[in-house]
Formats: structure tokens, C-alpha cells, sequence
């Protein structure tokens, strides 16, 4: 049985044909954004284990700034950059995990974990700094939706001493 | 997955440091690692490691320390095989290092082979550089945590000197990073370096059960007091330079 929270990273500054994907960073809005769910996360109580994120910026930036939460130790996996698969769910280790990815991929693991079939990701749709946590065995169909929670439920959180 | 390209990022300006230096000389090492016949390849690839962490230090990095650190604890076992069989031993005695240099390696070409290790090759070549100004207050860090360590040294706490050692290698790196003349550091760190290599290749000698292994063991019993001194004695001549810099 573990908690696993799946994270998108903050908003990042817009696609253009000068800078590579994986090379775009985080916006000033998106830096904003990403403090205030650090502290909500921080209101929750909540810690990592392990943290797994992707090797593109905005993943890493998202992830650096979470690691103020982490206990343990940090893991970059390009699995995260690609459709759920089995060797991702793998690599997870820890009980109380954090993965910091992208869309489509991370609802159609949440989808995945949860219903047992990737294809219903678009209920599980993270907005840039959603967050959704999950409870259960680490397998298809097995897991639990704990939360739900959009940027401005954690905006909300933030602002509350 | 695009595979990974360090020169891809943008030039620094002048109040910048970029890593591609160290990110690509390690890349240019490991095939010389994978090809084996050089030790000198494993050696490199930890050296930018070491420098790598420390720029991720500086630039406030959190992440991709931890995979670094992996890799760096599994090529160690390597090099401080190649340091002690470049040392004259007994034939028995190498050919239990030979044996466990096979092991170490295979272990190092398996790390290198992980998908892990082209994840944290991306992820290094898409960080931006760091503005120096900011690793001029990590290096006001690290320096203060080198005096600190560094404070007391008691003759026979080996592992003091050890963390010591440590924490000038960082100071060192960050200068290096910062452009910044490290002359006395590196004297520093030759006499450190030395008594770690007696240190390591003590503790490897001390788990040996025939007499010839007791007697390289007791050789580098004395040869450590030696090497101790000396590097006690480098980092008293050090330190008020590592003062200044605090």
C-alpha cells in the first residue's frame, strides 16, 4: 500500500520554434504558481520518499522546488516522458512517492492505476500544478483516488496559516 | 527520445557558468570506461562527476545530485581498485583485486548501460547556467563548511580527515567554477588525496587473511601516519587562505 502523488509540472513559457521542448523552463506565473503549491502541499502535511520526475525543464524546475517535501532521494527517469508502461511502474520505489511529468502521460497513468485502462485519462487530466494522489498497490486497477487537487485548491491551502 | 545533445544550450553571458565543459568531458569518457583498457576513463568520468555536483551545489540544484551520487558510489570501487593494483602487492593479494575489479566494473558498464544514465544525460543538457553571483554565495557556504570540518583534526580520527578532504574538493570545484585560482587547494587536496588512497587500500588490506596480505597491511598502517601528517600539516598551511576566502 502506498501514496502516490502525481504532480505536473508548473506552467512553462510557451513552445516556439527556437527552443527544443524538453529545453522550455518555467514562466514567472508558473514559478509563482509552483511556490504556492509547495506551500499547500507544506499545509497537508505532506513528504516524499522518493521523488521521480522527468529530464525535460520544467519537470526538473518543478521537482527542485519540491524537493524542499522530499525525505529521500530524487530519480530522473525519462519513462516519465512516455506512455505508463510497466517498467515505469517498476522503478517506483518508496510508500509515499512523488512523480513530476507531463500531460497526456501522467493521466493516463493515474487512468491506468485507478480503472485499469490508460484510454479514460481524460478524467484525470492535470491542469499545469494539479496534483492527484492516489492510494493502493502499485498496479493496474488497484489503486484509489485519494485527492484531486487543482492549483487553486492549493493556492487556497497556501494563504491558510 | 531525442538523444542527448549538452551543446545544445544556449551561450552563457558573462556573469554565467555553463556546464557543458564537464558534462561533455565526462561523455567523451565513457566510452573510453566501456572500452576498459585505460583506467584513466573511469578516473575522468568521477572527476566530472565531483565537478558536476558541485555546479549543481551552486546553482541551487536539489535534483539529479542523488543520481549523480549513485553513479559516482558505483564507478568508486572501480578507481580505488586501479589506484591500490598500481601499487606493488603481493601475487595473491592482486589477483583478489584483479577479481573484484571485474565484479566493480561490470557493475560501472551496467549503470552506464541503464536507461537512468541517458535520462540523467538529458536532464543535465537541458539545465541552464548559473549566474555567478549566485555560486558566490554557495561558495561562502562551502568554505565556511570546510573550516568547520577541518576545526579539529585528532591524530588517529582518519575519518575526519576524510570528510575534510571532501569538503576541500567542493571548494576547490566552486572556485574552479568561479574562474578563480586554486594553486594552494590543490596542493591541499594532492596530500589529502594521498592519505585517502593509503586509507582505502588499508581498510581493502586489513580484511586479508594470509600473512603476506598482514604484512602489506602493516606497511600501510605506517605509511598512513605518514601520509596523515603530511595532510594535517598541508591544511595548516592552507587554511588561512581558506579564511580569507570566508
Amino acid at each position: 500500500m502506498i501514496d502516490l502523488l502525481l504532480v505536473r509540472h508548473a506552467p512553462a513559457k510557451p513552445r516556439s520554434s527556437e527552443v527544443n521542448d524538453a529545453d522550455r523552463n518555467l514562466s514567472r506565473r508558473g514559478r509563482a504558481r509552483l511556490r504556492r503549491m509547495v506551500r499547500g502541499l507544506c499545509h497537508l502535511g505532506i513528504r516524499f520518499d522518493t521523488l521521480y520526475h522527468s529530464p525535460w525543464l520544467r519537470s526538473i524546475e518543478t521537482a527542485n522546488a519540491l524537493a524542499a517535501l522530499l525525505d529521500g532521494e530524487s530519480t530522473v527517469t525519462n519513462r516519465l516522458c512516455e506512455p505508463p508502461s510497466d517498467a515505469l511502474l517498476a522503478e517506483l520505489a518508496g510508500r509515499r512517492v512523488g512523480v513530476v511529468g507531463h500531460e497526456p502521460h501522467l493521466g493516463s497513468l493515474a487512468a491506468w492505476l485507478i480503472q485499469g485502462d490508460a484510454d479514460q485519462r481524460a478524467a484525470f487530466a492535470l491542469p499545469p500544478a494539479g496534483l492527484v494522489w492516489l492510494v493502493g498497490d502499485l498496479s493496474p486497477g488497484k489503486m484509489r483516488l485519494r485527492a484531486l487537487l487543482p492549483p487553486g485548491v492549493l493556492r487556497v491551502l497556501a494563504q491558510r496559516r | 527520445m531525442a538523444s542527448p545533445d549538452p551543446r545544445r544550450a544556449r551561450p552563457p553571458s558573462p556573469r554565467e557558468i555553463t556546464l557543458c565543459p564537464w558534462l561533455e568531458h565526462m561523455l567523451a569518457h565513457v566510452p573510453v570506461v566501456r572500452e576498459g583498457t585505460d583506467p584513466e576513463g573511469v578516473h575522468q568520468v568521477r572527476i566530472a562527476i565531483a565537478r558536476i555536483r558541485v555546479w549543481l551545489e551552486i546553482g541551487g540544484w536539489r535534483v539529479l545530485d542523488d543520481d549523480l551520487r549513485r553513479l559516482r558510489t558505483i564507478a568508486a570501487p572501480v578507481r580505488d581498485l586501479d589506484v591500490q593494483l598500481a601499487r606493488t602487492l603481493p601475487a595473491v593479494y592482486a589477483a583478489e583485486l584483479h577479481a573484484e575489479r571485474a565484479i566493480a566494473r561490470q557493475a560501472l558498464l551496467d549503470a552506464l548501460d541503464d536507461p537512468r544514465f541517458e535520462s540523467l544525460v538529458t536532464a543535465l543538457g537541458t539545465l541552464p547556467p548559473v549566474r555567478r553571483r549566485r555560486a558566490r554565495k554557495s561558495l561562502e557556504r562551502l568554505v565556511h563548511r570546510a573550516i568547520v570540518r577541518g576545526h579539529v583534526l585528532p591524530r588517529k580520527d582518519y575519518a575526519r580527515l576524510h570528510a575534510l578532504r571532501r569538503s576541500v574538493r567542493r571548494v576547490r570545484f566552486a572556485l574552479e567554477w568561479l574562474g578563480k585560482p586554486t594553486d594552494e587547494l590543490v596542493k591541499l587536496q594532492e596530500a589529502l588525496g594521498e592519505f585517502e588512497d593509503v586509507w582505502v587500500a588499508l581498510r581493502r588490506a586489513s580484511r586479508g587473511q594470509s600473512s603476506q596480505i598482514r604484512d602489506h597491511a602493516r606497511a600501510l598502517q605506517r605509511e598512513l601516519r605518514v601520509t596523515a601528517r603530511a595532510a594535517r600539516r598541508a591544511w595548516k598551511r592552507t587554511k588561512s587562505a581558506l579564511e580569507e576566502l570566508a
